[in-house]
Order: structure tokens, then C-alpha cells, then sequence
């Protein structure tokens, strides 16, 4: 009798779970809830840049003025990349993935390449729709550019310099659209927005992320190696003195914490106190007994100047671009009351053909900073 | 200055075969012209015959075996040289030049070689758009940086690699790329 209650039961149960499993079967699984980032989206771009020939890409250099005849097709081209960038652009949060406790220093950063010839695209596409008179469309391209620059900077040392070298080439293609008062005009509400979103402290927060970046992905390498008894072709590899152990190496990474907060409260000082600090610093980092500080000797010290000088750099081109679209829609009087931020007046405009150019009396590689309006060549 | 800027990019447009007769005669003049960017040439000249090189024959291309010591020993011996302001700033543009040489060659060879299978050696890893290549490429000026972001975006992968998120990785062991996540965990 217990047998048959037994049996009866477990039919039972195996029907309703049968029951359960067709019923799932039949019914949509709903997605499951992700909250949305830009980066997978950004990926969906990526892998569909198109593939140019050397005519074509030679149609893309920011020197190619004017447009060439077969720019429509270059540019139709880019269509399907610069949709999904769109939609990328337009989700705040956004997360490149890279776990660098995991991957340690070998973690591949393939999507800032990947980030900065997408923008090389929109940028070139901006150009194409302002030459056709699209000026909202080129406005669109623009934005997006330099949404993506900030979207893949801040994370560390080379994301904040891929995000300065993007933001360099959107600043040099919105200066090249602004032909006229009516496209300096149009481009205006974007070049306020985001120059009044500069990022601040920009080289500050760059040398402040690179400390844990640097800490999660070195830690990493060493404890994975040590795990698997493979210490010493990691020290030759790394040219660190052989024969060190796993204890004393992540003393050393430990101890690089407060020169990184150094370099960052340096690198945010103004001019002639930054340069008497950073002697100083550069000549602590070289006599330092850490190895590790003297492995970054030639990569972090050589980066600290390059980083503050293109923060600066950025700074100048956004006024530029406002002094440039103030001179096309207001005249000479609007540009005047626009000042160079590294000067003491307004910016050194020279005309040229097709164009104009201005100069700021920042000196960035020993050269002034300069903008090219319009075709100027 | 900016016509300089300009020709440099150029410069670094005809590394990659880009430029037509025309445009390669303008940098012809200009550099006849302009010490500086004359010597800029000069630096880069190297990358320019790596990329024609592995453009001809991608499949054969082999660094030298003593490269990578030939390289150290160029920057070893530039960093004994006296003057300590001069120094960095000459071993920073050695250093630059150099390590373009080195990662075109080595990353043409990285990406030759199948995901799975033989192992690329440490140094061809090395050459892969990774954390560490970027640490060291630094201290580039931003022509320098901005070729090497070229010829990353050049061979890099553009998809998504599947399952990952966007993410690849070097399997802790062997050094080989891997985009799997499996495959990153087996090895």
C-alpha cells in the first residue's frame, strides 16, 4: 500500500514537472535585465567599421580639403558604424570590461585603437554633411566623437591620453566645418556644452587611476606567476632583480601608491611651481630604491608633462573654438572679448585662403597651439 | 609650425602606403625644406619599411633574432650619455622610435600567429595592444602614439569577441591571445 502511495506521489510529481518544463518551453523567455553600457554597443560599432581601401582612407585625412568626388561613398560607408555609435553615445554608463585583476598587465586594450578610428569616422563624416550643408548631422557626428573621447577616457594614464588624442581630432574637424557665420552658428550649442564639460583635473584624475590600474594588473602578474612556479621568468622578463620574492614584490607595488598621489598633487600645479616640483620629483623617482619606480622612469616621468601640457592643450582649443565661431557670427568685437586663457589678450588670428587660423600663446612640443577654420590651408 | 603637423601626418599616412604621387611630392618639398621634420622622417623611416614589409609578405616576416637585444643596447647606450635633461629627452625620442620599430614587427608577427596552436614567444605578446605595451608607450609624443593607435586599429579584431563582453585575454601561461573565456581558464 506505502508502495502504491509512493509510487502514485512520485507520478505525480514527475507529471507537474513535466507539466512545468512544457509550459516553460511554450512561453518567451524574457530577457534577462541588464542595466545598459555604452561599451557593448561601442563593440557593436567596432566591428563594423568598414574596411577602406588606400584611396578611400585617403580620403578620411583631416588635410583632404575640399572633400574629393568619391567622399559620398567613403561616407555611405561609415553609415552602419555611425548608427550604432549613436546609440552608444546616448547611454551615460559605460564600462570597457577590462578586469585587470584577472588579466593583469597582459590585459588587451583593443577598443582604444578601435574608439579613436571610430571617431576618426564620425569626425570625417562631420566633415562630408557640413560640406553638404548638414549641419545638424555634423553637429550629431561631432557630439558623438567627443562623447566617445570622454567615454574612453579617465581610467588611467594611456585611456586619458587616447581620450586627448580623439578630442584633438573632433576639435580639429568642428574647427574645419565652422566655414561660415551660419555653420559657426549651428556648431555653437555644442562646442558651449561641451567646453563647459571639460573634464576637470583631467592629467590630476589620469596619474590618480593609474595607481590601482597599475596595482590590480602587477599584483595580478605576480601572484599568478608565483602560483605557477614561474617567478623568475617573470623578474627576467621584467628586468627586476632575480632571486626577489612574492612578498617583497608586492612591497614594492605597495610602495608606488604615494609617489602616484605625489605625481598628481604635482601635475595640477601652476606653471613655475609645477616645474620646480617636478625637478624634484623626476630626481626622487631616479635615485628611488624601488625598482619598480625606476622601471617607470622613462613611461610615467616622460607622461607627466606630456599629460599636463595636452589638459592645457584641450583647454585652448574648446576657447579657440569659441573664439572662432564668436569672430564668423559676431565680428571682430566678439572675438576680441574672447581671451586666450595662456595669454593676455585674445588669440593671434592670421587669415589665410578659404579660412582662418588661430594661435595660442600655450606652447604644447615647443610649438604654439593653433586651430585651422574653415579650408584654410 | 602647423604645416609641420600636417606634413607629419602625412609621414605617417605614407608608413601605410597612403599617400599618392602628388602628396608624397609635397612632403618631398616640405622636407627639403625643414630640418626638423626632415629628421622626424629619418626616425620614422623604419616604420615605413617594417609596414611595407609586412605588407609584401606578411606571412614570412621575421624579426631578426638579435633584435630585441640590438634595441636594448641602442637604449642603453643612450641613457649612459651625459647631460641628464638632454638625456631623457634623446633616450624619449630613441626610446619612441625604437619601440614603434619593434612593436610593428612584433605585432605583425603576434598577429600571425593563430589564436591556438603555436605560441607566440613573450616578446610577440608584448607587441599587442595590451596594458602593458600602452604603459610603455607613454612617454610617445602624440604622433608617436597616434601611428601606434593606427597600426592597433589596423590588425586588431573588430568584433565583438563572443561571449566576452569585448574582451580578450593573454592566457596567463602560454602568452597566447585568447578570446575565450574557457580557453583563458584551461590554460
Amino acid at each position: 500500500m506505502k508502495r502504491s502511495l509512493l509510487i502514485v506521489l512520485a507520478t505525480t510529481i514527475l507529471f507537474l514537472d513535466g507539466f512545468h518544463v512544457l509550459a516553460a518551453d511554450t512561453t518567451p523567455t524574457p530577457a534577462v535585465a541588464h542595466s545598459p553600457n555604452a561599451a557593448l554597443v561601442y563593440w557593436r560599432a567596432f566591428s563594423v567599421i568598414p574596411e577602406l581601401t588606400k584611396d578611400e582612407e585617403a580620403v578620411m585625412a583631416p588635410y583632404a580639403k575640399p572633400l574629393p568626388a568619391n567622399a559620398t561613398d567613403v561616407a555611405a560607408k561609415w553609415g552602419p558604424a555611425l548608427q550604432l555609435m549613436y546609440e552608444a553615445t546616448a547611454i551615460p554608463d559605460c564600462w570597457w570590461g577590462v578586469d585587470y585583476a584577472k588579466e593583469g598587465t597582459g590585459a588587451v586594450l583593443s577598443y582604444l585603437a578601435n574608439a579613436r578610428k571610430l571617431s576618426r569616422g564620425a569626425c570625417f563624416h562631420a566633415r562630408y554633411l557640413a560640406s553638404k550643408g548638414d549641419m545638424a548631422g555634423a553637429s550629431k557626428d561631432l557630439e558623438s566623437a567627443v562623447i566617445l573621447a570622454r567615454q574612453v577616457g579617465g581610467e588611467n594614464l594611456i585611456s586619458t591620453l587616447v581620450e586627448v588624442a580623439i578630442e584633438k581630432i573632433a576639435t580639429d574637424a568642428t574647427a574645419s566645418c565652422m566655414t561660415d557665420a551660419k555653420n559657426a552658428a549651428a556648431l555653437s550649442g555644442m562646442v558651449d556644452r561641451f567646453a563647459s564639460a571639460l573634464p576637470a583635473h583631467l592629467a590630476k584624475t589620469a596619474l590618480l587611476g593609474e595607481e590601482p590600474t597599475f596595482k590590480l594588473a602587477f599584483t595580478s602578474d605576480v601572484e599568478r606567476h608565483a602560483a605557477a612556479g614561474t617567478l623568475p621568468e617573470f623578474l627576467a622578463s621584467m628586468q627586476l632583480p632575480a632571486g626577489t620574492d612574492e612578498k617583497t614584490l608586492l612591497s614594492w607595488v605597495a610602495d608606488t601608491k604615494d609617489r602616484y598621489a605625489q605625481a598628481a598633487e604635482i601635475v595640477d600645479l601652476p606653471g613655475l611651481q609645477f616645474e620646480k616640483r617636478f625637478e624634484t620629483f623626476s630626481a626622487e623617482m631616479k635615485s628611488s630604491s624601488n625598482p619598480l619606480l625606476k622601471l617607470d622612469d622613462y613611461s610615467i616621468l616622460t607622461a607627466i608633462p606630456k599629460i599636463r601640457a595636452y589638459e592645457m592643450e584641450l583647454k585652448a582649443r574648446w576657447t579657440m573654438l569659441h573664439a572662432g565661431a564668436a569672430f564668423l557670427t559676431g565680428g571682430q568685437v566678439a572675438f576680441d572679448a574672447i581671451r586666450d586663457p595662456f595669454g593676455d589678450g585674445p588669440f593671434a588670428k592670421t587669415s589665410l585662403d578659404g579660412g582662418f587660423v588661430l594661435a595660442s600663446k600655450l606652447l604644447v612640443d615647443s610649438a604654439p597651439v593653433m586651430l585651422k577654420f574653415g579650408a584654410a590651408r | 609650425m602647423d604645416k609641420c603637423a600636417e606634413i607629419r601626418e602625412m609621414l605617417a599616412m605614407n608608413a601605410c602606403g597612403l599617400l599618392d604621387d602628388a602628396e608624397k611630392a609635397q612632403v618631398s618639398a616640405h622636407l627639403s625644406a625643414c630640418r626638423a621634420c626632415s629628421e622626424y622622417a629619418r626616425s620614422i623611416q623604419a616604420v615605413s619599411a617594417s609596414i611595407a614589409a609586412i605588407d609584401r609578405d606578411a606571412d614570412r616576416i621575421e624579426p631578426p633574432a638579435d633584435m630585441h637585444e640590438r634595441l636594448a643596447a641602442a637604449v642603453r647606450k643612450a641613457a649612459n650619455k651625459p647631460s641628464p635633461r638632454l638625456t631623457l629627452w634623446k633616450v624619449a625620442t630613441l626610446a619612441a622610435s625604437l619601440a614603434i620599430v619593434a612593436f610593428s614587427l612584433y605585432f605583425a608577427l603576434a598577429w600571425h600567429a593563430p589564436i591556438h596552436g603555436t605560441t607566440p614567444t613573450a616578446k610577440a605578446a608584448d607587441a599587442l595592444p595590451t596594458f602593458a605595451t600602452y604603459r610603455r608607450a607613454a612617454s610617445l609624443d602624440s604622433h608617436d602614439l597616434d601611428a601606434l593607435l593606427d597600426m592597433h586599429a589596423r590588425f586588431c579584431p573588430r568584433g565583438e569577441p563572443a561571449g566576452t563582453a569585448g574582451r580578450a585575454f593573454l592566457a596567463p601561461n602560454s602568452g597566447a591571445w585568447t578570446n575565450s573565456k574557457e580557453a583563458y581558464h584551461e590554460t
